[in-house]
């Protein structure tokens, strides 16, 4: 077996929402020794995100809690108590790296803004992530995901012309997947600057920020042309047909994207040259973007007659981009290329059971990643982490424990 | 100047639109990024926008866009000198990007294995559509087709229309940020162990990562993603995440239990305020509002009210007294309302670049991220075609003018 490749790297996470345990889990996945830190007693949002077990509300029951937590220890630890600090504080040493993303001024209530933690651990990683970044101001505003997406103006260009904008994909959070990305890059950036200088630093992310990276050609053409880019459907400015065409069955899709010219010959010999591909209008892409409408409505009566999955293998193999549009089940079941490269992991969750957990997007090839342990139940490691981690000796550990400090 | 965090590096970026974003975030944290193009330039400069809409390979906003703090020389690879340039260069190089069809650097000699004897601690990665092996390793993919495949975009749109992307393409920056993120993760093994190694970035898994929120809801109970036009779906009930304005559209989600109980106290004042809050949420106990027992009568009442009240207001209006009464919402904003918001104003988010040859200054988004030691370094424009051949093929890896003038001649540069 591999050796993966962030064995040794210590992370503690004070993590809630969506991106702190995203990029916990990236590190994790990696090989990374992620403990998260929680409490019973404040709110969990991420635990107490559905869908549960047998539809049924528990704190070790949420499937999307078990999916983006694999791999890592969990320790109880309520963070109001008095004696808190005595665990946290050997944390701070521990670890090299600190990940939080919860509103800005909750850490530093809690005694654990960087300027606490460097002075317990001057060489310290602290990365903090928040909507709008600190400082300014918003930056205390509290966040919510589909209203940063708005902000981020990812929803005024996702829709159709005529309508009103829609819904963001990933449940209208797509930014809450974008800025991990950055984030993990940032950390890990670091922690390479830290080798070989010695020195940490503090880490301050803002998704909104993040998020205009995803869209700077747009701005560009605002900051220097004016011109508002707007929503477009499917279409783009040089490649026709491009689109989402109606297939054979309830709700099947195929998209379609024709750039250049000996493509638009292969996809025509595809349908075997009908007569309309003919037609001067469609004889080049300046033509084909005029008369668009049309040749829309042509593609789609030929691909209405079709599987998506048939079309997009013909004209794959004539060298056209197609792709079937798939949903989750279908890549889940059924996606030979997903199977091929081990995607799926399958995991044995104490309370939950079987879960089917993603792994990561690419291969490393001398340091594989594998999953190994399903989603830590609350408080699962809290005696291993502060015994075996944090060197606490037992009498310690129970001193602490009954003062309820773990909870 | 403060150094990059990641200053001392070289890479050397041999993508095109499929990778660009991977070696720019490696150049915005210092690295030296050297773009290879082919003599002539890279066919990605023709993309639009264009700098006041001049078509032309210097003037691709898109360009421009991507490949900011890059350097840039032109090298014909399928050329045996080229090649041997090539390998010349990858000796100092730790980092290595492309976005080429699976296969097609192995047709040049220009494997990982080939350059990894060269420089044993060389990190590549490859970005391709689906990944460099598998049943579809010689599948084309663009953005739709791979956010298709990849379950994102079924995730949005309207029911009785077709799945809708984003129309700024998405798919292959989520997956050259993925190239870049474990370009770090190799970047920390090379530093315990000395060895390089490549790395297979899939776009369709990138993506797929991205709306993978989606698994969880399968794995339960086999629920399958479905477009809402504007609405929000959570554990089978709807509710309105776009909202109508007299003016524009925001964002706001209902939110029950704790996390939404104060949020909705504030909303039931500010209507209250205005007259506009009917009886029921007036009287609503919202700290006792459980998401799992409201049913979906109760969330179109409560969205109809809302509804009328939003409407009444301008986006703007609603932005700004939102903000002061700490309730999340925002105006869905265009780039004109990105580029005069106050808080990435407060920031600095905003870089000025000098466009010497435009005699232009571009205001461009600035760092995505502030690091406390390690500030990001100066911003420099994207590279015109071959402008730092000579800066790195004769001052830095020592060819002479006369052997420079040959290999341009013969068209490899």
């Amino acid at each position: 077996m591999h050796q993966k490749a962030l064995q040794g790297l210590k992370v503690a996470g004070f993590v809630t929402g969506g991106v702190g345990p995203i990029i916990t889990k990236t590190l994790a996945t990696h090989g990374a020794t992620v403990v998260i830190i929680e409490s019973g007693k404040k709110h969990n949002i991420t635990r107490s995100g559905g869908p549960f077990k047998d539809n049924l509300n528990g704190i070790n029951r949420s499937y999307s809690f078990a999916f983006v937590n694999t791999d890592k220890y969990s320790l109880a630890l309520d963070l109001k108590h008095p004696r808190a600090k005595e665990v946290t504080q050997r944390l701070v040493q521990w670890a090299d790296i600190i990940v939080e993303n919860w509103r800005p001024t909750v850490m530093e209530r809690w005694g654990l803004g960087y300027k606490d933690i460097s002075t317990i651990n001057p060489d310290v990683i602290m990365a903090s992530f928040s909507h709008e970044g600190r400082g300014g101001p918003h930056g205390e505003v509290p966040g919510a995901g589909p209203a940063l997406s708005a902000l981020s103006g990812l929803i005024e260009l996702t829709g159709w012309p005529d309508r009103p904008p829609v819904t963001l994909p990933a449940f209208g959070i797509l930014p809450d997947y974008i800025a991990p990305r950055f984030g993990v890059f940032a950390i890990l950036a670091a922690v390479d600057y830290r080798r070989r200088t010695g020195k940490g630093q503090y880490i301050d992310l803002s998704e909104y920020e993040t998020s205009i990276q995803f869209q700077i050609p747009a701005i560009l053409d605002y900051t220097v042309n004016k011109r508002i880019q707007r929503r477009d459907g499917n279409r783009s400015p040089y490649a026709a047909p491009h689109g989402v065409y109606p297939c054979q069955g309830v709700d099947k899709w195929c998209a379609i994207a024709i750039f250049t010219e000996t493509e638009w010959e292969a996809f025509c010999k595809v349908l075997g040259n009908p007569l309309w591909t003919q037609d001067p209008k469609f004889k080049t892409m300046e033509s084909r973007k005029k008369h668009e409408d049309m040749l829309n409505k042509y593609v789609a009566e030929w691909t209405l007659e079709r599987k998506p999955e048939d079309i997009m293998v013909m004209m794959q193999s004539a060298g056209v981009e197609a792709g079937a549009v798939r949903n989750i089940g279908d890549v889940v079941e059924a996606c030979p290329q997903l199977a091929h490269r081990g995607f799926w992991w399958t995991l044995e969750h104490p309370e939950i059971g079987k879960t089917i957990n993603a792994g990561s997007s690419y291969i490393l090839s001398k340091t594989s990643y594998h999953l190994e342990k399903p989603a830590p139940c609350f408080g699962e490691h809290t005696e291993y982490v502060c015994t075996e981690f944090l060197g606490m000796s037992d009498e310690e550990f129970i001193d602490l424990f009954q003062e309820e400090v773990f909870v | 100047m403060v150094e990059g965090v990641l200053s001392g590096y070289r890479a050397i970026d041999l993508t095109n639109e499929k990778g660009f974003l991977c070696g720019k975030l490696l150049a915005d944290f210092g690295v030296d990024v050297i773009k290879i193009e082919p003599p002539g330039g890279d066919p990605s400069r023709n993309v639009p926008p264009y700098y006041h809409d001049e078509p032309h390979p210097e003037k691709s906003l898109y360009w421009i866009s991507y490949n900011s703090n890059k350097r840039g020389i032109t090298l014909n690879l399928q050329t045996e000198k080229g090649q041997a340039l090539f390998k010349r260069l990858i000796k100092e190089t730790d980092f290595l990007i492309e976005s080429f069809k699976p296969g097609y650097l192995a047709s040049l000699g220009l494997e990982y294995k080939a350059l990894s004897s060269v420089n044993p601690g060389l990190i590549m990665a490859s970005i391709s559509p689906f990944g460099q092996t598998g049943p579809y390793a010689g599948f084309e993919g663009s953005d739709i087709v791979v956010q298709a495949m990849g379950v994102l975009l079924c995730q949005a749109g309207n029911p009785d229309r077709p799945p809708v992307r984003t129309s700024v393409p998405q798919a292959y920056l989520h997956a050259a940020a993925d190239a870049a993120e474990a370009m770090m993760i190799a970047l920390y093994h090379r530093g315990h162990n000395n060895e390089g190694q490549c790395i297979d970035v899939s776009a369709m898994e990138s993506v797929l990562w991205t709306a993978s929120r989606a698994l969880p809801f399968w794995d339960h109970s086999k629920v399958q993603s479905e477009r809402t036009a504007g609405l929000i779906a959570a554990s089978g009930k709807y509710t309105p995440g776009i909202w109508e304005c007299k003016e524009g559209y925001v964002a706001m989600v209902f939110q029950a239990s704790l996390m939404g109980t104060r949020i909705n106290q504030r909303l039931t004042k500010w209507m209250e305020d205005e007259g506009m809050a009917p009886l029921f949420m007036k009287e609503k106990d919202w700290e006792q509002w459980d998401w799992l027992q409201v049913t979906q009568d109760e969330l179109d009442q409560l969205t109809d009210a809302i509804g009328r009240f939003f409407k009444a207001h301008t986006a703007d209006e609603l932005e700004e007294e939102s903000t002061k009464r700490g309730i999340r919402m925002h105006k869905v904003c265009n780039s004109a309302d990105t580029f005069a918001n106050v808080q990435l104003k407060a920031r600095a988010f905003w870089v000025s670049m000098a466009f010497d040859y435009l005699d232009d200054t571009i205001i461009y988004p600035g760092a995505f991220t502030k690091l406390s030691v390690t500030a990001m370094k100066d911003w420099r424009r994207a590279p015109l075609i071959g402008e730092h051949n000579r800066e790195v093929y004769i001052d830095e890896l020592g060819l002479s003018e006369v052997e420079f003038d040959s290999l341009m001649a013969d068209g490899i540069i």
